[in-house]
């Protein structure tokens, strides 16, 4: 199904819906904060001064991260239309493009998310910071090489980035920590230090934290396994340790379709522990064939299964893919997005609202 | 460049597609190399081709019939020892650069290639000015300090006078 404000020319099925839905979340956003920034423009004025070395220059140094990172993206993107303008040259910018572009760029800016936080506003003290977040430095550098033995002679980068999200959530950690335990004082106090934190400061933490595991999700991505194999009912695949057993390929009609659905065992072991269904399917009125991929999700991590071309002994090609912790990197935009709410509740938002709440009041919920 | 590729291979390319290819799915089974290492060579270039029909997949991922066509073709060529270059190169001389997901580094892309670096380039030089320019105690004031107001005046001559200091007047301190 295609969606948008370009037909494409063979899209299956247009479906103006979710094209409307992406513009109203566009228009939603763009559109919002331009308006609050028109609307406050007036009162909006150059803010304090502050050293280099501070909360608000690592700010500034994140948001150049950013902003050279869309601007990748928005080169890349638009430079095809406009060399094909200006020389007639046909190019194509890709996926390859932007990995090696963006995330060079993105890498530095994750490897900084500790160390902003743990500077304080105005005017930092760059060894004082490093020293509350030293140990989450030693922590992630145990992890790297952890991973890095334990997956000894698969991808080389994939470990430095599992490294590089447990040094943002360790580091975030670590920070938070730094400010209410003390050494030398009471427990108690200590705790009650930690309860009596800004909600900001906990937003801060969680949002980071859904950055680092966001890292980690993707990081695995790099033990991806594949396979692609004939098989016929009985036959046995053997893909990350487990075992998918093909039971049997039954053709169905459905309202408007006929296909071919493959039911599978997954075993673990010996032990059973799940099926798999995922189909090919043909649409009658245009002939057209797709693909009804299956799953199982165990854990953090999924098993995908895709049905090609049913032959005539009713032999099937499959594709299996085994995605560890694929999940992660959803889970972590909603981390994010929680740390976001939870910072929203802060006193300083609460605050001269004029109806004047409670502290302690429930947290904001986002308009849907 | 050479063009090995005789007309009779092609023909015969052909015969064994109108036989073995029903609808085509992305990589099948029997498209596979027997050698692990060229069909990796094989999958690394194929993700790296534009589809030249399904314009937003790579030729490894599509459905096309042009897309299975070219992924058989890579793994000839690989067969027949080609280097990983020499097949893109052949490809483009097919299809043009616009297969290549990669653009090629050259006259016409290097502002493509360099635009990021530049930018973070710029934008660095720009932070770190009005970084400069705003830290505290700052080098250099951006702006010269404002004349002092006639009340203020009188207030300093006040206070040299006394050596105390006299509450401020005007609302402009």
């Amino acid at each position: 199904v295609r969606s948008g404000v370009l037909t494409s020319v063979h899209a299956f099925a247009s479906d103006p819906e979710r094209g409307v839905f992406i513009l109203a979340i566009l228009l939603l956003t763009i559109g919002g904060s331009l308006t609050l920034f028109a609307l406050r423009a007036g009162t909006l004025r150059q803010g304090g001064i502050f050293a280099p070395i501070s909360r608000e220059g690592a700010l500034v140094l994140n948001n150049l991260f950013l902003a050279a990172a869309c601007a990748a993206v928005f080169v890349g993107t638009l430079y095809p239309l406009a060399l094909e303008t200006v020389t007639g040259a046909k190019i194509s910018v890709g996926a390859p493009f932007f990995n090696l572009t963006v995330l060079p760029i993105l890498v530095p800016l994750a490897l900084l998310i500790p160390l902003g936080q743990a500077l304080p506003w105005k005017r930092g003290d760059m060894a004082a910071a490093m020293q509350r977040i030293g140990a989450a430095l030693a922590i992630a550098l145990i992890a790297l090489l952890a991973v890095f033995g334990w997956t000894y002679g698969g991808p080389v980068l994939a470990p430095l980035g599992i490294g590089l999200g447990a040094w943002v959530i360790a580091g975030t950690l670590a920070d938070l920590l730094a400010r209410a335990f003390r050494a030398g004082t009471p427990l108690s106090v200590n705790l009650r230090r930690f309860a009596g934190l800004p909600r900001a400061a906990f937003g801060t933490a969680i949002a980071h934290v859904g950055v680092g595991v966001t890292i980690i999700g993707l990081a695995a991505t790099a033990w991806d396994a594949e396979t692609i194999a004939t098989m016929r009912a009985g036959d046995r695949q053997r893909i990350a340790g487990y075992t998918l057993r093909l039971d049997a390929v039954t053709p169905e009609i459905g309202a408007n379709f006929r296909q071919d659905t493959a039911t599978m065992t997954v075993f673990r072991g010996d032990a059973e522990i799940g099926r798999i269904v995922s189909a090919k399917r043909i649409y009658l009125a245009r002939g057209m064939p797709t693909t009804e991929a299956g799953l199982l999700t165990r854990g953090f991590s999924q098993l995908y299964v895709s049905v090609g071309e049913v032959l005539k002994d009713r032999a099937i090609h499959v594709r299996l893919y085994h995605k560890p912790f694929v999940l992660l990197i959803w889970l972590g935009a909603l981390v994010m997005a929680l740390g976001g709410l939870v910072s929203l509740a802060d006193r300083r938002m609460r605050i001269g609202v004029p109806q004047g709440r409670k502290s302690g009041a429930p947290a904001p919920v986002p308009a849907e | 460049m050479r063009l090995r590729i005789p007309h009779l291979h092609r023909v015969a390319l052909l015969v064994f597609l109108a036989i073995s290819a029903p609808p085509a799915m992305a990589v099948s089974p029997e498209e596979r190399l027997a050698d692990p290492a060229l069909e990796a060579r094989a999958r690394a270039i194929s993700g790296e081709i534009r589809c030249p029909k399904c314009q937003s997949e790579s030729i490894d991922e599509s459905n096309a019939d042009i897309a299975k066509d070219l992924r058989l073709l890579i793994r000839e060529r690989l067969t027949a020892g080609d280097s990983d270059e020499a097949i893109r190169a052949f490809l483009v001389s097919r299809y043009g650069e616009f297969v290549l997901l990669k653009p090629r580094f050259g006259a016409h892309t290097m502002l493509l290639w360099l635009a990021p670096v530049i930018l973070l380039g710029f934008g660095g030089v720009l932070v770190v000015v009005s970084l400069r320019r705003r830290a505290f105690p700052g080098p250099a004031l951006a702006t010269e300090p404002a004349e002092l107001s006639d009340d203020e005046k009188r207030n300093l001559a006040a206070i040299l006078k006394s050596g105390n200091a006299a509450p401020p007047q005007g609302k402009d301190t």
